[in-house]
């Protein structure tokens, strides 16, 4: 794509602390960032804060509608949902940033390779995250969960194999539209290594995309937990993560309701948080969009 | 578009397909269990997967299977067999390519359908109500895994109301009212999503066009904003929408696997996801090896209109 | 065991359905949860397989509602006084449903085929002991037989893997996808993943039958939507309804539940090789530590007979053995004497695709830690899961054995030394030759004996840990008429009309 926009002003070797005074009045920001910290107290908190243990079945209380008992109901073993939701707020948020910590590393140190040094070796890289890039996201996740064993570990590697091309990608494109600046050039001249120019220099300044790009991918690894456990696959039961909550809630939709509603619930909402953070961010970061608003 | 550099595009399609066919073969050994296992079941003995194996193939070294693979779909289409339901899989692969990519284009066509005129909306006035109202959808229209979605919708069509079969489908030579009446539900399951996420990238593209200087000079003129809509924004924001409209295509092709799922869709990725579960290794390559082909034909096709809608992109 | 509507008037309707005329013609659209998995009959094992060919291909004898062992293509046999040959004589003027008119010999070629280890067959086990299969005549089958075999004729007429066809398919490939049998259909198309359309067989040999002008066999894997298809009318007629539906579907008068006891039973297969599981006293410890009721209403909600063996009580052959009362007291004590007193750890693997095995695997490891026993749950996907128990890689799984009529079927491949589905790794010498001698015992009141003490063995040892029997349900719509759900979970579409 061309790059149409100009920037006038002479870019920093660092991202200002301007940025993050502006990112911490946007409203998006703040909106987003609010859910989701919430959200992470809950999944830090939430096991402690639990009314019953999340596996301790009741088959004298199954199928529960909501009740002060039971805010949320009970499910099919007669577990109280509440507890499960808590708890699974931990197992959910654990798979998205542990997944997304994962793909972000490899992508972005591919990405970075690929962009500054160009050539062949960012040839065979960004090759190498098409062939992956043109498989069948579902299919290449439950192809590595049937080479690697189900569980939440291999859940998170899963994910992590999905969306490592989408950084490598947001990342060499970051990176390319920096490596011919001159605060580059000028560090090339002065004989520093290859490394220190890309970590010191050329990643810092190309870290907006970046940041923004995990944003959206953790409300995608979120949903991605969802359609793994559609599939069976992912957290093993009995621990409750809202995807297998919410998967095998709609076997129950006539009886209970409950048992998918309320983990649905859970998702939508940290879903909206990270996806209204994350562009609340691209405001922010992105020169294209800085300024505006 | 020079040629050379459109036979370099070509290059690395073929490039991408080579590798995505030996990832292919490469899983294999990697994969626990066998098809005939699968087939024999809990009544396997080791004699009859061995001799089951053995008739399937599955004892020659991997090279020479991959080679009589690409050979066979070179020289005759010939796409192996099924190793569990033993038919041809390109006939398989043909009933199924026009399913998934009816499918897909009729999501496209609803998720269009819903963030053009929200996105324009929204983009008309950020920061107003409706902006915020549309944001509201098109986050939580994100936020809905696709399966859910689906059950949703089918309680709500085909159970309570009555208006719409819950699954199945219905070649548009069936005629039009069953195709259209089975294919209503998964599309609109795959179409709304699609629509909530290109709803964010229509509004931000048409911002950016609006925030251009002579956009502002345009309304400076006095020129009706209907017109300078026309003229100025929309001409100029269609190489963005392009590129999302391109970029969705894409990703509908693999996303509409949970759909078929759900809706019992005969398309390509139920196939490769079947495929997977039973260990049918060729009809395995062949749905992901095809679903590769239109993924990266479809990205070189968004690619390349740029030059048409765009003059100043010149690729060389 | 059938399930009738509390609904007096639709009751009546139904029985004034029963009073009048079958209607002929129709195609019955019907839902299938699994594709077939192929559709060679000595190479299959899935039932999604198996309930097509059922309404395909006949047998030599079948079994008959109450699973009696009845006449089919064979209109009569003959055991030889010293029950070393069993000979079939043909029903005359059969014919495929490609017009070729069946032979002696066709039987033979299909029973050689089976028999030939290059065919890979899974089901050739049942035919263990049978020396030759010979044709003296156009109309006459032997089965030379190495010792007598008094379950040989259950085996014979249980499901359709020794059904008869058209060896001229296997030649042209076409047993694969397309199998020619003399049964009441004929598959007309097969597009796997999708349908199977069967139609009415022309040259069928039972006069009348079937009803039917064809079945659209539709395969809708989520059984949400399956549930709504029935509901809507999208289908007339399903395999299997969620089993947590029944009862809300039951109270519908759109829809009729047709429940029978299975010959079956879901069970906690123990690998017994070596480790804490080797000692019996751990394996009775869980049996005891299982609070059966809740695992069967976890896992089939109310649609199961609990269970501590394996032949259920609607069985003739039903020992009702029940030692295992639950008393997690007495399970911590038996590990205790086993030198466990604070348990150990263990895995439990359900498999995915049967979503029931992973909710019973949930009580159990709840159970199980209420003594002490800390068990993990690896749920894994069918194919993983077939090779992890056939590698013998784990401790503890949980499955059922279907469709099976004979005590026979109930104990001998799982569990004598050596045969091939004896997975957990149990031997008995005593056992083992209590099922030898059973199983060509021609005294049904000797063979009741020797199976009571090795029901007894079995259940005190624990090599599997049973659950509950299981129901075969299947539903559909009300104008769906003489269809009858059977204990050898056969489906068989022969009857059924439509009162449309």
């Amino acid at each position: 794509m061309a790059a149409t926009a100009s920037h006038a002003e002479v870019p920093r070797s660092r991202p200002g602390l301007d940025l993050l005074r502006k990112a911490l009045r946007h409203g998006s920001v703040l909106f987003g960032g609010g859910l989701i910290l919430a959200l992470a107290l809950v999944a830090l908190f939430g096991a402690s804060l639990a009314p019953y243990d999340p596996m301790a079945m009741d088959f004298t209380a199954r199928f529960a509608p909501p009740s002060w008992a039971h805010p949320f109901g009970t499910d099919d073993f007669g577990r109280d949902v509440f507890s499960r939701v808590l708890y699974g707020a931990a197992v959910s948020f654990q798979v998205a940033f542990i997944a997304v910590g994962i793909s972000g590393l490899a992508g972005v140190a591919l990405g970075l390779t690929a962009g500054y040094r160009g050539g062949w070796i960012d040839e065979v890289i960004m090759r190498v995250m098409d062939v992956l890039f043109a498989f069948p996201a579902v299919l290449l996740a439950i192809t590595v969960m049937a080479i690697l064993g189900r569980g939440v570990e291999n859940a998170m590697i899963a994910i992590a194999i999905v969306y490592a091309p989408i950084f490598a990608r947001v990342t060499r494109g970051a990176v390319i539209s920096v490596r011919d600046r001159e605060f580059v050039t000028a560090a090339r001249a002065l004989g520093q290594s290859q490394l220190r120019i890309m970590l010191r220099h050329v990643l810092p300044n190309a870290l907006g995309p970046i940041i923004v790009q995990t944003s959206l991918s953790l409300a995608f690894a979120i949903l991605a937990e969802a359609a793994l456990s559609f599939f069976g696959l992912g957290t093993q039961p009995p621990d409750p993560s809202w995807g297998r909550m919410l998967s095998e809630g709609r076997g129950f939709l006539q009886q209970a309701p409950w048992m998918g509603i309320f983990p649905g619930l859970a998702i939508m909402v940290s879903v909206l948080g990270f996806n209204t953070l994350g562009d609340g961010l691209r405001d922010v970061l992105d020169p294209r969009f800085r300024g505006r608003h | 578009m020079s040629l050379s550099y459109l036979l370099r595009r070509l290059g690395s399609v073929l490039l991408v397909l080579f590798g995505v066919s030996l990832v292919t073969f490469a899983i294999i050994p990697l994969l626990p269990g066998s098809p005939a296992r699968v087939t024999l079941g809990v009544q396997a003995t080791p004699a009859a997967v061995a001799t089951l194996e053995r008739q399937m193939g599955l004892d020659r070294p991997l090279p020479v299977q991959y080679v009589s693979w690409v050979g066979g779909i070179l020289t005759r289409g010939d796409f192996g067999t099924s190793l569990i339901s033993r038919q041809p899989i390109a006939g398989e692969v043909t009933r199924r390519v026009p399913a998934t990519l009816t499918l897909a284009l009729a999501a496209l066509l609803v998720g269009l359908a819903i963030a053009l005129p929200a996105g324009i909306l929204a983009a008309l006035k950020p920061g107003s109500p409706r902006d915020l109202g549309v944001s509201l959808f098109s986050q939580l229209g994100v936020s809905v895994p696709d399966f859910w979605m689906g059950i949703l919708l089918i309680l709500l069509f085909s159970e309570t109301l009555g208006w719409l079969p819950s699954s199945g489908y219905r070649p548009l030579s069936d005629g039009l009212a069953p195709f259209l009446q089975h294919i209503t539900l998964p599309a609109l399951t795959a179409g709304i999503i699609s629509g909530a996420i290109m709803t964010r990238f229509v509004r931000s593209a048409l911002l950016e066009v609006l925030n251009q200087d002579y956009v502002r000079t345009a309304h400076a003129k006095g020129l009706p904003r209907r017109k300078v809509m026309r003229k100025h924004v929309l001409r100029n924001a269609s190489i963005s929408i392009v590129t999302i409209v391109g970029l969705q295509m894409a990703t509908l092709l693999s996303a509409v696997v949970v759909v078929e799922i759900i809706f019992a869709w005969p398309g390509l990725g139920q196939l490769a996801l079947t495929a997977t579960l039973q260990r049918d290794y060729p009809a395995l390559q062949a749905a992901v090896l095809l679903s590769a082909v239109a993924f990266t034909v479809i990205n070189l096709l968004t690619d390349l209109s740029y030059t048409f809608l765009d003059p100043r992109v010149s690729y060389t | 065991m059938k399930r009738t509507l509390a609904l007096v008037p639709i009751l009546l309707l139904a029985l004034a359905g029963l009073a009048a005329a079958q209607t002929r013609g129709g195609t019955l659209t019907a839902a299938w949860a699994q594709e077939p998995v192929g559709l060679d009959p000595h190479i299959v094992s899935a039932q999604s397989s198996y309930q097509v060919l059922e309404n395909v291909l006949d047998t030599l004898v079948t079994l008959d509602a109450e699973q009696n062992v009845v006449p089919s293509l064979a209109h009569d046999w003959v055991v030889a006084d010293d029950g070393l040959s069993v000979t079939f004589h043909l029903r005359e003027g059969v014919r495929f449903s490609n017009g070729k008119e069946l032979s002696a010999e066709h039987v033979v070629a299909v029973f050689e085929r089976i028999l030939d280890p290059e065919t890979g067959s899974g089901n050739a086990w049942r035919l263990a002991g049978v020396e030759s299969v010979t044709a003296p005549d156009a109309a006459t089958v032997v089965f030379e037989l190495a010792a007598p075999n008094p379950s040989l004729l259950g085996k014979l007429a249980l499901d359709k893997a020794l059904g008869i066809f058209d060896p001229a398919g296997v030649a042209d490939g076409s047993i694969n996808t397309r199998p020619i049998g003399t049964g009441p259909f004929m598959i007309a198309d097969y597009q796997p993943g999708t349908r199977v359309l069967l139609e009415r067989n022309p040259n069928y040999w039972e006069e009348g039958l079937p009803y039917l002008d064809a079945v659209d066999i539709r395969i809708i894997g989520d059984e949400t939507v399956r549930r709504t298809a029935l509901i809507t009318g999208d289908i007339d007629w399903v395999f299997s309804v969620p089993p947590q539906s029944v009862e809300e579907l039951d109270a519908r008068d759109d829809v009729v539940i047709d429940a029978a006891a299975a010959g079956a039973y879901y069970y906690i297969g123990v690998n017994m090789m070596d480790g804490p599981l080797a000692d019996v006293r751990v394996r009775q410890a869980i049996s005891y530590a299982i609070n059966r009721d809740n695992a069967a209403a976890a896992a089939e909600f109310g649609s199961a007979m609990v269970t501590q063996d394996p032949i259920p009580s609607t069985s003739s052959w039903d020992f009702s053995y029940a030692p295992y009362d639950y008393d997690p007291e007495r399970a911590r004590q038996l590990l205790a004497e086993a030198g466990y007193p604070d348990g150990f750890e263990m895995e439990i693997m359900p498999n995915s695709v049967m979503a029931n095995t992973v909710r019973a695997a949930q009580v159990i490891q709840s159970d199980l830690a209420a003594v002490g026993i800390d068990a993990s749950i690896r749920a894994l996907e069918w194919a993983e899961w077939l090779q992890e128990q056939g590698d013998g890689n784990y401790d503890t799984y949980v499955c059922s054995w279907n469709g099976m009529v004979d005590p026979d079927e109930f104990f001998y491949a799982q569990h004598r030394t050596g045969e091939v589905f004896n997975f957990t790794g149990y031997s008995n010498p005593t056992v083992d030759e209590l099922l030898d001698e059973a199983r060509v015992l021609p005294d049904p009141d000797a063979r009741r004996d020797l199976y009571e003490q090795v029901n007894r063995a079995i259940v005190d040892e624990a090599p599997y840990i049973y659950l509950y029997n299981p129901l075969v349900i299947h539903a559909y719509r009300p104008d769906v008429q003489g269809f009858e759900t059977r204990a050898d979970q056969a489906v068989r579409f022969v009857r059924t009309w439509l009162d449309r």
